[in-house]
């Protein structure tokens, strides 16, 4: 569907290099990079409001690197979502069919179709300055839809909406994607795309490090690579052992534990656990979490408003806990604690 | 407890509110004193004339048709200049604020020279039946030439505080540059380009020095408060002169009214 051939683009001292890239029909493609890689400015030359100083857009076997923004059957959801404030939420969704030639019940009939996917209708009168953040965004996820694009572009979609609201919108886009629409979803946030991608590029300094999301299940340099690239915590190697137990492979030192097999688990691949759902206490807890390690604490790192325990509990684990927590616990290193997580907070690639 | 440094910082405070009181005496003192000082029969019999009643409407309805006529050509300009990101930029911008530092009188030399028929421009004008000098025309070409640099400037800040991205949205759901231009950027800017063009119309009718360099006839009003004064004096001058600031003051009011419900909108 989308075929980028060695984009190039160069901006002050920044430049996309070479860039290289396929997005196949109904694939969620999730491109990651730091802040300034240059993900941004991929989406705007897609997009067609950069113009590549060389290589070519490919999209449905065409060369759309010269056709204007309008002319592309490309929707893009950008990250301040640009809502128009003088238009209500009908006419905002509206927009993107006015100037296609459909007759006028056609086009109410779109309207009112993308309004209750994204679940917008009773929305209809209001204006944007009277939504909320999660509103916003369901409407500018209608207003893309609506025109009915092949390709849909997310810059950051899940940076200013919680957690409730982020669930919401996975299945939103989850939907859209089965309809056979390609999603390129691009963020800073590995969490956030990692059980909706069909595959998952890395961009960096303009470079597209890798595109190998196959290789992923094999390869474990790779995960490494993705694990030291983000700062990625918990991020480990998921194998079956036997019939009700898994192994959990440290793919940084290749230690391993055995944890009984999760529900969801289905075949060999690789684990995150953020480090945020990771419950710290100074006994065993008996709550509803499957899981209880024991561990010790190897070192604390204080941040702004939380505390980043490394501890080893047979593979090197890390769980983020508040400040308060921390001097409850009164936490050092050496200390023996328990860490307990949820099957619901193993996150499967 | 008294305290004494208080005292003497405060007390050179006050001299701001000193100095500034005089300053705002000085810009509403004139006005106050000609309503003060006016003779309401004077007043009464001179709105009953019917040279000074022309001579406004003729004044409003010239200053209103160059206005939105100027502005057809103005909010484009004012547009391209936002988008711009040459360089060239902050030269075209000078040259748009060019009537507003000239003397207006030069102003009108300026343009007289231009549109006379000694000079090619005033000849082809002159050729298809346009002439300029002792004209409409010529008061409406002289009236937008010192006022339209407000119209553009204020169009140009409403254009500018569009977000980019509202625009490149539009873009992206299928309009064109000029279908973006039509439905985003201009209700958008909307409140500037009334604010402007409000501003542009007002300025228009205050038009004295570029004016009388053009059309001593047909007489705008400022033209006629001028004549009223060299032939008759101060007497006869400030009724007509009373009249139309008060014309002048309405305009500004629904201006800064206009201004004050917009930013309360906002």
């Amino acid at each position: 569907m989308l075929d980028l051939n060695n984009i190039s683009y160069k901006i002050g001292n920044f430049s996309l290099k070479n860039v290289n890239l396929k997005i196949k029909n109904s694939e969620y493609h999730v491109l990651i990079g730091p802040s300034g890689s240059g993900k941004t400015l991929l989406l705007n030359i897609i997009a067609g409001f950069i113009k590549p100083s060389s290589g070519n857009v490919i999209f449905n076997n065409i060369d759309i690197t010269k056709l204007p923004p309008e002319k592309r059957n490309i929707s893009y959801l950008l990250q301040n979502l640009a809502l128009f404030p003088h238009l209500n939420v009908y006419q905002n969704v509206y927009y993107s069919l006015k100037f296609i030639k459909l007759s006028s019940k056609e086009k109410e009939n779109l309207v009112r179709k993308y309004m209750q996917i994204t679940n917008i209708e009773h929305l209809e009168k209001r204006y944007p300055l009277n939504l909320s953040g999660g509103e916003k965004q369901r409407v500018a996820l209608a207003r893309c839809l609506a025109k009915q694009p092949s390709l849909l572009l997310l810059d950051e979609p899940f940076s200013a909406i919680d957690t409730l609201l982020k669930t919401d919108l996975k299945s939103i886009l989850k939907k859209i994607k089965d309809t056979g629409v390609g999603i390129l979803h691009v963020t800073h946030d590995p969490a956030e795309a990692i059980n909706l991608a069909d595959k998952i590029s890395v961009i960096e300094n303009g470079n597209i490090v890798s595109s190998k999301f196959e290789e992923i299940n094999q390869d474990v340099p790779l995960s490494n690579f993705m694990a030291k690239f983000f700062g990625f915590k918990n991020f480990y190697q998921c194998k079956y052992n036997d019939e009700n137990t898994v192994e959990i492979v440290d793919s940084e030192n290749y230690n391993r534990i055995v944890i009984e097999k999760p529900t969801n688990f289905n075949h060999d691949c690789f684990v995150y656990i953020p480090p945020e759902n990771i419950i710290v206490s100074e006994t065993k807890l008996l709550s509803s979490a499957r899981y209880n390690l024991t561990a010790t604490v190897i070192s604390v790192t204080e941040d702004f408003d939380s505390v980043i325990l490394e501890c080893d509990a047979g593979i090197s684990i890390s769980a983020k806990i508040s400040k308060n927590s921390y001097i409850d616990l009164n936490i050092s290193p050496g200390k023996k604690v328990w860490m307990s997580f949820k099957v619901s907070n193993l996150n499967f690639i | 407890m008294w305290n004494l440094k208080k005292v003497k910082k405060d007390f050179k405070y006050l001299i701001n509110y000193l100095l500034g009181s005089l300053a705002l005496l000085f810009i509403v003192a004139p006005i106050i004193n000609m309503y003060f000082a006016a003779d309401l029969d004077k007043i009464f019999s001179t709105a009953r004339d019917s040279e000074v009643r022309n001579s406004i409407f003729f004044t409003l309805l010239i200053s209103f048709l160059s206005t939105i006529v100027f502005a057809l050509f103005s909010i484009p300009l004012a547009y391209l200049i936002s988008k711009s990101k040459s360089w060239l930029k902050t030269i075209l911008l000078g040259l748009v604020n060019i009537p507003i530092v000239i003397p207006h009188s030069a102003a009108g030399i300026a343009l007289l020279g231009l549109v006379s028929r000694e000079n090619p421009v005033g000849k082809f004008a002159s050729s298809i039946g346009l002439n300029f000098v002792d004209s409409p025309l010529g008061i409406a070409i002289a009236m937008a030439y010192v006022s339209v640099p407000f119209l553009i400037i204020s169009a140009y800040t409403g254009f500018k505080e569009i977000p980019e991205d509202l625009e490149l949205a539009s873009r992206n759901l299928g309009a064109t540059r000029w279908q973006t231009f039509l439905n985003i950027s201009i209700p958008l800017s909307g409140r500037s380009i009334l604010a402007g063009i409000i501003l542009m119309f007002s300025r228009g009718i205050s038009e004295f020095g570029a004016v009388i360099m053009l059309a001593y006839f047909p007489t705008v009003t400022p033209v006629l408060i001028y004549k009223k004064f060299t032939t008759h004096g101060l007497e006869f001058a400030q009724p007509i002169a009373l009249i139309f600031i008060t014309i002048c003051l309405l305009i500004f009011v629904v201006y800064y009214l206009f201004g004050i419900i917009g930013k309360n909108k906002s």
